[in-house]
């Protein structure tokens, strides 16, 4: 007789983990599915795909030289893996894929080759990838030697540390900066700075009377590991400054000179556009010419970020409540919403925003507060993901809110959109969606599963099917690294105690996931068996459709997020 | 359609005053323009007013709007706002209708950011206003009225102040 587990998974990061409790290690557990009674796929079948291999290519290679370059070797290409600059390149049957990787890795285009692994729990196919994450398990928190950084608090909160291991942004990014300019010769900023443009003065030369915007520019890009002052969230950055105000040193903006800026964005490169302003209130503010600019940059691919608003009112400022662009919120250091910081349906996630340490003119350091500070935190991380390889506005906000780290009610919610950003997450495409969530007990060295495997859905509810009568822990893990194997650097999580499975439904069993650096963290259970525990948990209409996992038995089981109004992945501004 | 910030260099700088005391060319403002009084509660020490001038520059005539903001009581005034927009000003009909507002066609940065106004000291933030309204199109000679806001919570509202607006003459 099989049961079902119901519950709602979060992505907790090791700064979350720091302001609650300790944990507790499993290290190297090996994940097998040997006491099944009932089939779910082959476990201990091949380890990677046995028909194509993995490839990222270096930056600058054309779909002609990479196609070429397949052939020569005597490969061609299957696909391109959506959104990472990853390729599926198919071997002819009887050449073993990972050698060929390794051969293939000689390549001077190629940057990076390695099997298609699979994971051997239930046999899922493996889930997306993104360029910077294939290779090895690393956890190495990257600190770099800036004496402030031990003042700054937001790249912690956003686990960039973790994500510094994987990438540190590229020189081929640009963000631009509409706002009041940018010192652009500090010492902490200079290299980091491409020609950008003053839209009052018209001239190329930008500076900044108001301190604003360089304390925008210096959180997405300061010159980080210099041993002069603050970290960056960009190592490699090019920030482009378009002053967008007199040279009075006030804190407005002219919505023309934005308009005029959003646009030179578009056409001279920019990658991510950071929005740190509010024009209107609650209800005014759309503008026919901001709305043509904003359609202009997002047709080319152009990644827009802005704030929400300081007003700590339930509305969403413009532009950042436009569908194509990020809505950022603020949360504080105990990552709780900052009272000033407005909500809405339309917050798609929430990033550091008070006191925030960054550079400031003329040569020297501020702290600052507002959804100003915590738009640049979002903006920097998706040039982050670019260099990482995720490529488009859709695709960047997608990943966001799917690696997020859910807070406040379960799922997405009006406070904190999709949760605090990811910064590790992020760039190792570990979304919630490619995690898997099942039943089952370990020894401390072999993990074995007694139930179906599932994926949450992106607000992270999950369903498990076909729980195996019994006491199991439910676990949550990703394998961020490929190997079929919990460790270093993967997400995971169990549940501190054992539900026990009689056939029947238990809902509200909640699971924390962490990154595991070294110390395995247990999970908290957050209440059993009681049917409406979590109040909103159900299938809407037209969601809950069982999806059969290509390569056998195992029933992924997507649930709709609570106020999503019938699909599971586009509530909110329905991107 | 937008307004563009002007580029007349005198007034320019006037509007982009910001001064902590009384400097020539703010006084011959004041001393010309109109007053009322404050219906702020919150902060009954600070003294609000708006006043009305006018300037003719190179055969433009133009209003120029300032709020003076006087500290009376003993203690510092600090008043916090949620954005970089600290002020408005705004241009009314006899019948209530908004005709201007400075903001308009202005975003504000979000960062929070807050101004101490020292025991006895006089803050002043000087616009102008070309005669036009909020889309750029020039208003009707008439009567009006303008009034200023300190956007702090709760935001300061200057009583109205009346004028005449004489028409644009070449």
């Amino acid at each position: 007789m099989y049961g079902r587990v119901l519950g709602h998974v979060v992505m907790e990061n090791a700064y979350a983990s720091s302001l609650t409790t300790s944990t507790t290690a499993v290290p190297g557990v090996v994940v097998q599915g040997a006491t099944r009674s009932k089939p779910l796929s082959t476990p201990g079948g091949p380890a990677y795909s046995p028909s194509d291999f993995l490839a990222s290519f270096r930056p600058g290679t054309t779909s002609d030289q990479i196609r070429a370059a397949a052939e020569r070797h005597g490969y061609s290409i299957k696909r391109i893996i959506e959104g990472t600059g990853i390729y599926v390149i198919a071997v002819p049957h009887g050449i073993d894929p990972a050698s060929a990787a390794e051969e293939f890795r000689e390549d001077p285009l190629v940057e990076h080759a390695q099997p298609n692994y699979t994971a051997r729990v239930g046999g899922a196919a493996a889930p997306t990838m993104l360029a910077s994450a294939l290779g090895t398990a690393k956890t190495a928190r990257v600190v770099p030697n800036d004496p402030y950084y031990p003042r700054q608090w937001g790249p912690e909160a956003m686990s960039l540390p973790y994500a510094w291991e994987f990438t540190k942004g590229s020189s081929s990014v640009t963000v631009a900066v509409i706002d009041t300019g940018v010192q652009t010769d500090h010492p902490d900023l200079a290299g980091h700075i491409t020609t950008g443009y003053d839209f009052y003065n018209r001239t190329t030369y930008v500076r900044d009377i108001n301190g604003h915007g360089t304390h925008v520019a210096g959180i997405i890009g300061a010159v980080t590991n210099n041993a002069i002052g603050i970290a960056g969230i960009n190592w490699n950055v090019r920030i482009m400054p378009l002053k967008v105000t007199d040279d009075s040193g006030s804190g407005y903006l002219d919505l023309s000179m934005i308009i005029e800026a959003l646009r030179y964005a578009a056409d001279h490169g920019a990658d991510v556009v950071n929005m740190s302003f509010q024009i209107g209130d609650a209800t005014t503010g759309e503008d026919p010419f901001m709305d043509q600019a904003i359609e202009y940059a997002y047709s080319k691919g152009v990644t827009m970020v802005a704030a929400a608003g300081n007003d700590g009112k339930p509305w969403v400022a413009y532009p950042a409540r436009d569908p194509r662009v990020i809505a950022v919120g603020a949360v504080g250091p105990d990552l709780v919403r900052a009272s000033w910081s407005n909500y809405g349906s339309e917050v798609d996630v929430v990033a550091p925003g008070s006191d925030i340490l960054s550079t400031w003119p003329t040569n020297s350091f501020a702290n600052a507060s507002g959804t100003s500070m915590a738009t640049p935190h979002v903006a920097g991380l998706a040039a982050l993901m670019i260099a990482s390889g995720v490529r488009g506005p859709a695709a960047v906000a997608k990943a966001l809110h799917e690696t997020a780290m859910d807070l406040g009610s379960p799922g997405q919610d009006s406070e904190y959109g999709w949760g605090l950003v990811n910064g590790h997450a992020a760039v190792t495409g570990s979304s919630i969606t490619t995690m898997k969530v099942f039943a089952g007990e370990d020894d401390g060295t072999t993990l074995t599963y007694h139930s179906a495997v599932a994926s949450p859905a992106p607000g992270g509810l999950y369903e498990v099917d076909d729980v195996e009568a019994g006491s199991w822990y439910i676990y949550g893990w990703i394998d961020v690294n490929h190997n079929g194997m919990i460790d270093d650097g993967d997400y995971y999580g169990r549940t501190p105690g054992r539900i026990t499975s009689n056939g029947d439904t238990i809902t509200g069993v909640d699971l924390y996931v962490r990154i595991n650096a070294g110390s395995v963290p247990t999970a908290k259970l957050a209440g059993a068996s009681s049917p409406e525990s979590r109040g909103g948990l159900s299938r809407g209409p037209g969601a809950g459709a069982d999806v059969a996992d290509g390569d056998g038995g195992v029933r992924l089981v997507r649930l709709t997020p609570k106020g999503s109004a019938g699909t599971s992945s586009t509530a909110g501004k329905g991107r | 359609m937008i307004p563009v910030l002007q580029t007349i260099p005198v007034l320019q700088a006037l509007r982009s005053r910001s001064i902590r005391s009384i400097t020539g060319v703010v006084m011959v403002v004041l001393m010309s323009a109109l007053f009322s009084g404050c219906s702020a509660r919150a902060f009954e020490n600070l003294k609000i007013q708006v006043g009305v001038s006018d300037v003719r520059v190179d055969g433009r005539a133009l209003k120029v709007f300032t709020i003076a903001a006087l500290n009376t009581g003993g203690d510092p005034v600090r008043l916090q706002f949620s954005s970089g927009m600290q002020f408005d000003f705004v241009v009314t009909a006899k019948d209530g209708t908004e005709v201007w507002r400075w903001s308009s066609g202005k975003a504000a940065i979000m960062m929070l950011t807050e101004r101490n106004i020292a025991p006895g000291e006089l803050a002043i933030y000087s616009v102008v206003w070309e005669g036009t309204d909020s889309t750029g199109a020039p208003v009707a000679p008439g009567e009006y009225d303008v009034h200023a806001e300190v956007l702090t919570k709760p935001r300061l509202v200057t009583d109205k102040v009346p004028f005449t607006l004489p028409g644009l003459k070449p």
